[in-house]
C-alpha cells in the first residue's frame, strides 16, 4: 500500500567518506518489506529521490544512501524539520524459509540487505554474506552483521578483490542468492553460479509509484516497472544489456 | 462553494481537472492515493494499434522546476486495452474518459481511434500528433499542418465522438495549424505536449536519455504553454484544454483565464500523486476569495 506523508528529520548524519544515514519519524506503521524503497521530496527538487529501506519500525524509517548528486547532497545537509515521502513503493525480497542462501551486496547495494538478512534469519533461514566495496573507508554494516551473529566476508576493489571472486573462491556459487549492487556485478555473480536468486534493480525513475512508465524494463517475457513490479527481479528473467 | 462543472463538446465535466496522459496509466495506479472519480476526467496512457515497448532506458531525466521523460508510448495496444484494462478501469471509475490516440500511419490512427471510439468509456477521442519521443509518428504529424489534416479527416470518418487534437510546441506555425484543425472538423485543441530538450550527464558528458532528447515538462513551461493558450484562443472558436507545467490552483484559473475551458495536469500528477485533491481544494479557496461564483465566468477572460 502506497501512502503519502510528511515524517520528521530525526537523525542524518555521515557514515563514511559519501555516505549518510537518514532515519525519518512518525507514524510508520505499515506493512513494510525488506527491499521496498521510498520516494523522498529533497525541497527545491522536481523529482523525489528514491532510496531503499535499511530499517522499518513502527515509528522510523532508516535509509543509508550515497551522494549521487545535488539533490542527495541537498539532502545531506538537513538535519530538522520534515520531509514528504511516498512510502511502500515497490515490492520487496520474496523471503525464502528454512534454506541455506547467500546474501551479495555491492557498495550502496548493502543497505537493503540488512533488513532482508534480519527477516530471512527469522524465517529459519542459514544465512551467509559477501559485501563488496571500493576501498576499506566504505565499508558499512561491520558491526550490525557482527550483532547479527551471520558469517559475512567483505571485498574491496582496491585490493584486487571482488565479491564474484570471493563467491567462487569460498565455493558458495550453488546457493540460493539475494543481490543488490552495481549492475555490473549483479551481472557477473548471475553469470558465474547455476544457482538462481533474486536481484534488486535501479534506474532513473520519474515517479516511483508505477504511473509514467519512466522505469519500464524489458525482461525476457515481459516488461515491467521497475518502481512498481520491482526492484527486485528473479535472475532468470533479467536481460542485462536492457539497463545499461 | 463555487460551481466547477464546465463542458467540452458537450461532454459535462464536473471540474475542469484532466490528468494528462502518460501520466495517469489508465487510472489504476492513483488508487492507493485517492478516488480517481476526484477529477473531471483523466487522458489514458497513448495508445497505438499494436503493443509498444517504448524507448529503452534511461527514460527520466529531471530539470529545475521539470522533468523530461522519453517513454515512447510504451503501451499494450487498443486491442489490450479495449478487452483487459478498460472492463477493469469500468469496475472503477464512473466517468469518461479522453482516450488517446497515438500512430505511426494515418492508416494507424484511424484504426485505432475507431476501435476506442466504440467504448462506452470514451467521452473524447485524444488525438497525439505531438509525442516527441518516437521517431516517424506522433509529433511528424503536428509539425505539418497538411499532415495534421490528413490525420484528422481520417479519424473524424470512423468516429462519433468528439475528435481533440493534442498540439506540439514544436509545430513551426501553430496559430496556422490551429487554424488548419479547425477548419477541417476538429472539435477541440490540447495546447501543448512537452517541448523537446536534452539533459547531459555530468560525469560522462553524454546525454543521460538513451533517445537523446525526451519532452520537457513541468511547473517551468507553464508560462511557455499559458501564452500559446493566450495566443490561440481568439483564433478559433472550438474549446481548448490547456495543457503544460500546471500544477496548482492558481495556474488553472490563469490557464483559464487565458482561453483554456479545461486543464490538464501532467508532470504535477507525478510529483504530488495528491494534487488533483489539493488542487481541487485550493481552487475553491481561492474562487471564493475572487468573488468567482461560476468557474466558467474566467474562461477567456484576459481577451475581454
Amino acid at each position: 500500500m502506497l501512502k503519502t506523508q510528511k515524517l520528521k528529520i530525526k537523525e542524518n548524519t555521515r557514515l563514511n567518506d559519501n555516505t549518510y544515514k537518514l532515519v525519518l519519524q512518525g507514524n510508520t506503521a505499515q506493512d513494510l518489506q525488506p527491499g521496498q524503497f521510498a520516494e523522498i521530496r529533497v525541497p527545491g527538487f522536481s523529482l523525489g529521490r528514491p532510496l531503499s529501506l535499511n530499517g522499518f519500525e513502527n515509528d522510523t524509517l532508516t535509509f543509508v544512501y550515497r551522494l549521487a548528486g545535488k539533490g542527495t547532497k541537498v539532502l545531506s545537509g538537513l538535519t530538522d524539520g520534515d520531509l514528504e515521502v511516498i512510502t511502500g513503493c515497490g515490492n520487496g525480497f520474496d523471503i525464502k524459509k528454512n534454506s541455506h542462501v547467500l546474501v551479495v551486496g555491492g557498495g550502496i547495494g548493502t543497505a537493503p540487505l540488512l533488513p532482508l538478512i534480519r527477516a530471512l534469519k527469522e524465517n529459519g533461514c542459514e544465512v551467509e554474506v559477501i559485501f563488496g566495496f571500493r576501498e576499506r573507508k566504505e565499508t558499512l554494516f561491520e558491526k550490525e552483521l557482527q550483532e547479527m551473529n551471520v558469517p559475512f566476508w567483505f571485498t574491496y576493489d582496491s585490493e584486487g578483490e571482488n565479491v564474484v571472486k570471493k563467491m567462487l573462491e569460498l565455493k558458495k556459487e550453488d546457493l540460493y542468492f539475494y543481490a543488490c549492487g552495481p549492475l555490473p556485478m549483479m551481472a557477473a555473480l548471475c553469470d558465474a553460479g547455476q544457482a538462481s536468486g533474486q536481484c534488486s534493480l535501479e534506474t532513473r525513475m520519474g515517479c516511483g509509484f508505477g504511473a509514467c512508465m519512466g522505469c519500464s524494463l524489458q525482461l525476457k517475457e515481459r516488461s515491467a516497472r521497475i518502481c512498481k513490479e520491482g526492484p527486485v527481479f528473479m535472475k532468470e528473467e533479467i536481460v542485462w544489456q536492457n539497463l545499461r | 462553494m463555487a460551481e466547477l462543472k464546465v463542458n467540452l463538446s458537450g461532454l459535462e465535466l464536473k471540474n475542469p481537472l484532466i490528468p494528462a496522459s502518460g501520466t495517469f496509466g489508465y487510472g489504476m495506479d492513483y488508487l492507493d492515493f485517492f478516488d480517481v472519480n476526484l477529477p473531471g476526467s483523466f487522458s489514458i496512457k497513448g495508445t497505438t494499434l499494436h503493443p509498444r515497448y517504448g524507448n529503452p532506458l534511461p527514460r527520466i531525466a529531471e530539470s529545475p522546476s521539470g522533468m523530461l521523460n522519453a517513454v515512447g508510448l510504451q503501451n499494450p495496444g487498443v486491442h489490450e486495452v479495449k478487452e483487459k484494462i478498460l472492463p477493469e478501469l469500468k469496475k472503477i471509475y464512473h466517468g469518461k474518459v479522453l482516450a488517446n490516440v497515438s500512430g505511426f500511419s494515418v492508416e494507424e490512427y484511424r484504426e485505432c481511434a475507431r476501435l476506442l471510439d466504440e467504448e462506452e468509456l470514451t467521452g473524447i477521442i485524444e488525438l497525439n500528433i505531438s509525442c516527441p519521443n518516437v521517431h516517424g509518428g506522433g509529433m511528424s504529424f503536428g509539425t505539418d499542418p497538411k499532415m495534421a489534416v490528413e490525420v484528422l479527416r481520417a479519424v473524424k470518418e470512423v468516429t462519433t465522438k468528439p475528435v481533440y487534437v493534442k498540439c506540439t510546441p514544436q509545430c513551426p506555425d501553430l496559430p496556422e495549424m490551429c487554424r488548419e484543425l479547425e477548419k477541417n472538423g476538429a472539435d477541440g485543441l490540447v495546447l501543448l505536449n512537452t517541448w523537446l530538450g536534452t539533459r547531459l550527464d555530468l560525469r560522462t558528458g553524454k546525454p543521460i536519455l538513451k533517445n537523446v532528447t525526451g519532452g520537457v515538462s513541468g511547473p517551468g513551461i507553464f508560462p511557455l504553454s499559458l501564452y500559446r493558450v493566450y495566443q490561440i484562443y481568439p483564433l478559433v472558436n472550438i474549446p481548448i484544454i490547456g495543457c503544460g507545467g500546471v500544477s496548482c490552483a492558481e495556474d488553472v484559473i490563469e490557464m483559464m483565464s487565458a482561453g483554456a475551458t479545461a486543464v490538464e495536469l501532467g508532470t504535477a500528477c507525478l510529483t504530488d500523486p495528491l494534487c488533483v485533491p489539493r488542487i481541487l481544494d485550493d481552487l475553491q479557496k481561492l474562487l471564493k476569495e475572487f468573488g468567482i461564483g461560476d468557474i466558467n465566468a474566467i474562461i477567456g477572460r484576459a481577451h475581454k
